[in-house]
């Protein structure tokens, strides 16, 4: 099934009320998809995977209220974009109990990812990318590995699309200055 | 339309809000994008464990059904809770009636004996019909208070006042008709 005729698929149980089968469709179509864009923000697998099926069951609580003013696709991303980010504030706030760094801990995690494929100029990239504050950070992997439209953009992160450049801008300049050392 | 001359030369197309105030912006960008992006490609550099997709359902399905049994026992006690509630509002509801007719009764009492301090009966007040038209007759001629005391006549006592000449004469009648002895042996 192409991803058009499954998403008139998923309307048709959405509008139909059949909520399991809806559901289940949701899944299979988005969770490739889902768990890359969580992934980039989370950058381990492990927690990408807890994020991943965190966002799967809050939209499973919160299908039957989804009321189609958006896309289902915005509304995934949107969805998960929160889980990744409240993932990462409380893997911070427990950091800062233990007194240590999330993003260096991260960054240093991240050499020894079994799951990383990249290679040295990689790894600085994505060490680069880890000095950004969140939001710049969703917004730099969104535009520069996924390349996807501002107007999209602003719909999942609910920002005009003027301050979503302006962060991309700042976002570049600052790995661009970052990699610089390298 | 004639000829082109007709028509005006003015611009008929339009740009975006603030598009080229942004755009030396935007163009910076995309400058340093692509040099990033030469320098490090855009590839994804992370991978997953293998059929990590294909299981995921199946892993998910399982995080529900748990969550749901996870939830019964919550959900268990907040039905218990919602019935406790439910009668204890019934329940309270009952007492709070049962007292507010207690002192519905209490508050009636109190008008009640306010009402008969506050107000005296006056015994002319009352209208008073008999069947008996002759009765009906004499009673609305009659002052109420000569009627009772008409009424109570033969039940009153004879008060006994020993000054009175009347009450010497009486046991002076009452001795001649008895013998004293007896009058002696009564006391």
């Amino acid at each position: 099934m192409n991803s058009a005729a499954s998403v008139n698929k998923i309307d048709k149980h959405l509008t139909n009320k059949e909520l399991s089968e809806a559901f289940n469709l949701i899944v299979e179509e988005y969770k490739e998809r889902l768990y890359w864009h969580i992934r980039k923000i989370v950058l381990i697998h492990e927690d990408a995977d807890d994020v991943l099926q965190n966002t799967f069951i809050k939209v499973w609580r919160y299908l039957e209220k989804f009321n189609r003013d958006s896309k289902i696709y915005t509304w995934l991303f949107r969805i998960a974009t929160n889980e990744a980010i409240t993932f990462i504030n409380n893997k911070k706030k427990k950091s800062e109990d233990s007194f240590e760094n999330y993003e260096e801990t991260l960054s240093n995690s991240l050499e020894s990812d079994d799951y990383f494929e990249g290679d040295k100029a990689q790894l600085i990239l994505q060490k680069a990318i880890l000095t950004l504050p969140e939001k710049q950070r969703i917004v730099f992997n969104m535009k520069y590995f996924d390349e996807t439209k501002y107007e999209e953009m602003s719909e999942i992160l609910d920002t005009s699309v003027g301050a979503l450049k302006a962060s991309y801008h700042h976002a570049v300049k600052k790995i661009e200055n970052f990699v610089k050392q390298y | 339309m004639k000829n082109l001359n007709d028509i005006t030369k003015n611009n008929a197309f339009n740009v975006p809000e603030n598009y080229f105030e942004s755009f030396s912006l935007e163009l910076e960008s995309r400058i340093s994008e692509e040099n990033l992006k030469k320098k490090f490609g855009n590839k994804n550099p992370f991978r997953v464990p293998i059929n990590y997709f294909e299981n995921f359902t199946v892993q998910l399905n399982s995080k529900k059904g748990k969550i749901i049994q996870l939830l019964k026992p919550w959900l268990s006690a907040a039905a218990g809770i919602i019935i406790i509630f439910a009668l204890w509002q019934f329940l309270l509801t009952d007492i709070i009636n049962t007292n507010k007719q207690a002192q519905n009764h209490d508050s009636l009492q109190t008008n009640n004996s306010s009402f008969i301090a506050n107000n005296t009966l006056n015994i002319d007040d009352i209208d008073i019909k008999y069947l008996d038209p002759e009765v009906n007759a004499f009673i609305d001629e009659t002052d109420a208070s000569q009627i009772y005391e008409y009424t109570n006549e033969d039940s009153s006592e004879e008060t006994v006042n020993p000054e009175d000449e009347s009450t010497y004469e009486y046991f002076i009648d009452y001795a001649d008709d008895n013998d004293f002895t007896e009058l002696l042996a009564e006391l």
